[in-house]
């Protein structure tokens, strides 16, 4: 039934920094824990109940069968109780919603994924995706930036990827304060993508982060010559349904649950109110 | 399709007929200018010679507040009962049964909701004829006749109605009292036809929406929207009174006592300022003429891209209503010069 959603419970919770954690749940139905399927860059509605409801991307990676994980940072109401949340507790699940990254498409080519902050998090799901699959993509590119070391979420996942020789992975903090053991650049993502040589031709790029990095990041793809329909965003809005009816996510004319949350950058661009 | 006559004097018997066998709503007269949905209690309290109710039809599909589900405090969730039975509602005129058209759409968009449509498919509808006042705009938005969603139409003529039967469920209730139903003779044909002509020359508000969605997306940057937007309240009370308007909000209602809780679905208004913001504090659309500009938007081009149609029905709920005196059509006359 639309809007009601399954039951859930919390099966592990795991500090990732003061703001962030990263949950796993398990739906209590077993046939809907084997039934659940979603691609990267999907999302769910998560409920905690008497207190309301929220859109959370997906993080774990779509092959990771029988849970699914969530990094959310503590900053509203739902997500402010949900970190206060202990292990066996239970939460309401429903979706997945939104059309998640075009795999089909991405897929024979090559692909460029670029993050920052917690735009890592539906991005996590893809680079799951891809190292699942890795030999059905051409040359795999990841660039993962963030304000401190200490805000650099799944840092030791990161940090494998960085000394996997079969995809190019580079991380970059704009500060370092006593982090004497840091390797990666200082600076910004945008010096990250002149760094990396990833091919123009075939390349799909993948982004996801806060609005001013958005900016900083599609001009900077923009002048290295990417094209405006393989640059792909997650756009972030205001959902009550996720299901094409509330209104609230409307952009435009376009439904961001339905039609959204991942638009080609020339779709975005056509679309009024976009930031 | 099956067309009668049914003698003026006989509708009582009809409607009482049909509000034996189903539950039947009428519109009635509340204060001294306004009209409001009531189930039927008696013929004498039914309202025939009303233009618009203040609250749509919609309130019954999509109430203004609705309970979803209650949640245990094991968290089991009990989804609310349907309601009652079978209801049948009288008096709907063109507009508002294009309204009922559009919602269906906008509620069967990606998914079908199932709390709309759970409600819609027990409805039935009696439509009525009417004749223009000067909100009306049902002519300019091609919805000043109905050719779906009803399953009876009455149109009024000097003593009888002329009946358009058009679904099963209509042809069930005819079958109620058959020997109320006659055929239609020529005479009443040709005043049928001629009640046609007279209530077509009877608009006297018209508004142009050649290209519309066009001059809209042109005139985005429109100072006129500031200037509109100055006027605007922001109560509110356009999208309350719209028989198209499907926003909501979907929130929870805790009963700290027991530990259980409710959640609810309430109408939403685009307008309104935190409609578009998100947590952090950014927000989508927080300025007043994005606000005032988006609703018109939405309703003349935004529907029309994702359904084929625009969503306005011309029905002068929001010309009416609105207590700064804003009105569609000074809007779309003001964009358009």
């Amino acid at each position: 039934m639309s809007l009601v959603p399954e039951l859930a419970t919390l099966v592990e919770k795991r500090y990732l920094d003061p703001q962030h954690s990263l949950f796993r749940f398990a739906f209590d139905e077993e046939s809907v824990r084997e039934s659940f399927s979603f691609g990267p860059g999907q999302f769910i509605m998560l409920s905690i109940f008497g207190v309301g409801e929220a859109p959370i991307s997906i993080t774990s990676g779509p092959d990771e069968k029988g849970f699914v994980e969530l990094c959310v940072r503590k900053a509203g109401r739902v997500t402010t109780v949900l970190h206060s949340l202990e292990e066996n507790n239970r939460v309401g699940i429903r979706g997945p919603y939104g059309n998640g990254y075009p795999t089909e498409t991405m897929k024979g080519g090559n692909l460029l994924i670029v993050a920052g902050g917690l735009g890592i998090a539906p991005l996590r799901s893809l680079i799951r995706y891809v190292l699942w699959r890795r030999g059905s993509f051409g040359e795999v590119g990841i660039v993962y930036g963030a304000r401190d070391t200490g805000s650099l979420l799944f840092s030791g996942e990161m940090q494998n990827l960085v000394i996997r020789t079969d995809i190019n992975c580079m991380l970059s903090v704009e500060n370092v304060q006593e982090d004497k053991t840091w390797q990666g650049h200082v600076g910004w993502v945008t010096d990250l993508l002149d760094k990396i040589s990833m091919p123009l031709r075939d390349t799909s790029v993948a982004v996801c982060g806060p609005p001013v990095f958005y900016k900083y990041v599609l001009e900077k793809l923009l002048s290295l010559g990417y094209s405006k329909g393989s640059i792909y965003m997650s756009l972030e809005r205001r959902m009550e349904c996720g299901e094409g009816k509330c209104g609230h996510c409307v952009v435009g004319h376009k439904y961001t649950c339905i039609d959204g949350p991942i638009f080609t950058y020339w779709d975005a661009i056509n679309l009024p109110e976009i930031f | 399709m099956l067309f009668f006559t049914l003698t003026k004097k006989r509708l009582p018997e009809f409607l009482d007929a049909v509000n034996r066998h189903y539950r039947l709503i009428a519109p009635e007269q509340k204060g001294s200018k306004t009209y409001t949905f009531r189930p039927y209690s008696e013929f004498s309290n039914v309202a025939l010679e009303f233009l618009r109710t203040i609250i749509p039809p919609r309130q019954f599909f999509f109430p203004p507040v609705e309970r979803l589900f209650s949640v245990d405090k094991e968290c089991k969730i009990t989804v609310s009962p349907e309601d009652g039975p079978f209801s049948i509602i009288f008096g709907l005129h063109p507009c508002d049964l294009h309204g009922i058209e559009i919602l269906d759409r906008a509620f069967s968009y990606g998914s079908r909701d199932s709390f709309y449509w759970r409600r819609r498919e027990k409805a039935g509808f009696i439509g009525l004829s009417c004749l223009p006042d000067k909100y009306c705009l049902c002519k300019s938005m091609h919805t000043d006749f109905i050719e779906s969603v009803y399953d009876i139409f009455l149109y009024t003529l000097d003593d009888v109605y002329m009946v358009t039967v058009r679904t099963a469920l209509g042809d069930d209730m005819v079958r109620l009292c058959p020997e109320l139903f006659k055929r239609p003779s020529k005479k009443e044909i040709l005043e049928y036809k001629e009640r046609i002509k007279i209530r077509d020359s009877m608009f006297t508000r018209i508004m142009d929406t050649t290209n519309l969605a066009d001059l809209l997306t042109l005139e985005y940057k429109n100072d006129l929207w500031e200037q509109y937007s100055q006027r605007c309240l922001f109560c509110g009370s356009c999208v309350m009174v719209c028989p198209t308007c499907q926003c909501f909000d979907i929130c929870d209602s805790p009963d700290l006592l027991t530990g259980t809780s409710i959640r609810l679905r309430k109408w939403d208004a685009c307008m309104r300022k935190d409609y578009a913001l998100v947590t952090g504090g950014h927000n989508f659309r927080g300025g007043r003429p994005e606000r005032f500009r988006f609703r018109y938007l939405h309703k003349e081009i935004g529907f029309a891209e994702m359904h084929g149609r625009a969503s306005c029905t011309g029905c002068g709920r929001c010309s009416e209503t609105c207590p700064a005196g804003i009105d569609m059509v000074e809007v779309v006359r003001s964009i358009r010069e």
